[in-house]
């Protein structure tokens, strides 16, 4: 048994996808079992947790902050709806989403090329720039995007091999926003499954390494502006798919969705799970696609008004937030790890002799994957 | 020039040449001329006071500060227009003297990083976990253990950097350039902050690996570098005043002025100077 456990743990692919196969039954189980309100709360939780784990990669494994993350997925969101305004011969479901983060990857490539120029705050003054020009370009060519109103979405059919499929695995019809939030958290399990195969490759380590510290990751012969490129396509490509599935959960793709408050809420989410850390990025989206209503409906159960009870969630999520970087500034994950690393006995001298567990012993209290 | 003739290495075309360097601060001149060749399994080290340009010299050797004048050469080849990066690839690894150690990943991770340009696996590989990546991690994690290993610091792979004490980080630093199997070390004061006994160890260290590579060492611990360099470029005022072996170098009128001139701020230098005789 342990043996087993050993090799598993020893190939990245094996472990990966074992942990993929036991995410999409849960979802599968979780999905059936809650309101179809419940279930719009969890598409919007997965995007967010897409966009987060991309946002990981750059920030929390690559070193770059951005600030402006909510423009790739306005232009993944924006790329959707003009691909989906009419219903008949619209391309499917998955094509239009792999094109919206194509789009996103070449605009991510263009800055992360800009970016990898620039350092620290200057990269997140260059972001912030492009998170509040996006909605601006929206805004001000109204006849091609629809202007303040946006554009809306017409979700594509169930296609009729999902629709089976799912009828077969749980007995019941799927609805349209049903499936939307079925293909999020599916392209969530997907995505995180390719991320943390990144994260745990040499990629991970160079990304890790430059980081640390610059001029040793040159020294040891790494190319500090193609990884960072590298890192920041890897990101925008995810927000794009992010966006597209914002445009098609809420069929609405409108510059009010794309402010300035999304790009800080991702980098919130990335930071409450704790940075570098993609279970931290899924932690981090629960909580602030949750938090809000949450918010709300005990604002109201109080006795304050609809509208007093809903500008409760933004206090909220200012204050987790503010919390857990005075508290727990490892965030959720990363203080948890510590945690475990500062008790288990196996802490020091698991590494000498077995190489092959040295990789994950856990005295470096860094998370992975 | 004042190399013997009978010098093992006399006979081999240099790895690595530097010729009549010059680099300005302002207009202060750090290095003015300064040429020196490093031949195939050679312990060349680089001496002088301090202020002297020896630092200087080595950041030109990296790729860090870019000479106003003179050429830099790899086996005959110029290396203009290379940038810091690109030169591990060719074969030549640096350690400097903040360690540069990455702090948030293990020992082990941090040699492997050293060990990158063995690694064969792309993007691609990468992300869709391919066997050609696992393998491409096994293959590097087992050239980093058998570095750690030879190094004597293999008990300390899972660690932390941060929490190991000074002198095997400095060894951690020496692993990942080792890692990379360069043709060329450039060791920037590897001896700063070691006990007398470490600094022996470091002194085998050094033996050992000029049977297989050259090393370029800037250091100011007269002991060491009398030890185990075949060759000494000294340097003052940014100029090259001496070259030779260590004997020569040791009985040079010019060299024992500098360092003598300079005898109330370097007293130990000098006492070095003189104890390497018994060395």
């Amino acid at each position: 048994m342990r043996k087993a456990l050993d090799t598993v743990r020893g190939n990245v692919l094996l472990k990966h996808s074992l942990i993929a196969l036991l995410a999409a039954a849960l979802v599968l189980l979780v999905m059936e079992s809650v309101s179809p309100f419940r279930q719009g709360q969890l598409a919007m939780m997965a995007y967010y947790a897409i966009a987060a784990g991309g946002l990981t990669v750059l920030t929390g494994l690559s070193g770059q902050l951005s600030l402006g993350h909510g423009a790739f997925m306005a232009i993944g969101a924006y790329t959707t709806a003009l691909l989906l305004q009419e219903r008949e011969g619209a391309l499917p479901m998955i094509v239009i989403i792999l094109i919206a983060a194509l789009v996103a990857t070449v605009v991510g490539a263009i800055v992360g090329v800009a970016a990898a120029r620039l350092h620290g705050p200057y990269i997140a003054g260059a972001t912030l720039a492009l998170a509040v020009a996006v909605p601006g370009i929206a805004l001000h060519f109204s006849s091609v995007f629809g202007g303040e109103q946006g554009l809306n979405v017409k979700v594509p059919e169930v296609p009729r091999l999902a629709d089976d499929a799912l009828y077969f695995l749980t007995g019941t019809e799927t609805s349209t926003s049903e499936w939307v939030a079925y293909s999020a958290w599916f392209l969530l399990i997907i995505v995180y499954f390719l991320l943390a195969n990144l994260s745990a490759s040499r990629i991970g380590r160079r990304w890790r390494a430059v980081r640390d510290d610059e001029v040793a990751a040159s020294l040891a012969g790494i190319d500090l502006g193609r990884d960072r490129v590298v890192a920041f396509v890897v990101s925008a490509a995810c927000a794009g798919v992010a966006g597209a599935l914002l445009a098609l959960a809420s069929r609405l793709a409108a510059p009010g969705s794309f402010s300035l408050v999304l790009s800080l809420t991702l980098l919130s989410a990335v930071v409450l799970g704790g940075l570098g850390s993609l279970l931290g990025a899924l932690l981090g989206s629960g909580l602030l696609a949750l938090l809000p209503n949450l918010a709300t409906s005990i604002g109201s159960s109080m006795g304050l008004s609809d509208v007093k009870a809903a500008e409760l969630s933004p206090l909220v999520i200012g204050l987790t937030t503010m919390l857990v970087i005075l508290l727990a500034p490892a965030g959720v994950v990363g203080s948890v790890r510590q945690l475990l690393a500062g008790r288990g006995p196996r802490a020091t001298t698991a590494a000498a002799g077995t190489p092959g567990a040295g990789a994950d012993t856990p005295t470096v209290a860094e998370p992975r994957g | 020039m004042s190399t013997a003739t009978d010098a093992p290495h006399s006979a081999a075309a240099p790895v690595f040449e530097l010729s009549d360097i010059g680099v300005r601060f302002g207009g202060i001149v750090a290095l003015d001329g300064v040429g020196l060749d490093v031949r195939p399994r050679e312990v060349h080290g680089v001496i002088g006071p301090n202020g002297a340009g020896k630092t200087t010299l080595f950041n030109v050797a990296c790729g860090f500060v870019t000479p106003v004048q003179g050429t830099i050469a790899w086996h005959g080849k110029p290396l203009d227009g290379l940038r810091p990066h690109q030169l591990a690839g060719l074969g030549i690894a640096r350690t400097l003297q903040g360690l540069g150690l990455f702090d948030k990943i293990s020992v082990l991770d941090n040699v492997m990083v050293g060990a990158d340009r063995h690694g064969r696996a792309g993007f691609w590989s990468g992300l869709l976990a391919l066997p050609r990546s696992s393998r491409d991690e096994r293959t590097l994690r087992e050239r980093s253990m058998t570095v750690l290993d030879e190094l004597g610091i293999a008990d300390y792979a899972g660690r932390a950097p941060a929490s190991l004490p000074y002198p095997i980080r400095k060894r951690v630093a020496l692993a990942r350039a080792l890692v990379a199997e360069p043709e060329l070390l450039l060791l920037d004061e590897p001896a700063s902050g070691l006990s007398e006994e470490e600094m022996s160890e470091l002194g085998d260290i050094i033996e050992g690996l000029s049977e297989r590579i050259s090393v370029m060492l800037v250091e100011h611990h007269m002991d060491l570098v009398m030890r185990v360099c075949d060759r000494i470029t000294v340097l003052d005022f940014g100029k090259v005043i001496a070259k030779g072996t260590p004997a020569e170098v040791r009985e040079d009128p010019a060299v024992l002025a500098a360092y003598l001139g300079n005898e109330v701020t370097h007293d130990d230098s000098v006492h070095g100077l003189n104890g390497g005789e018994n060395a």
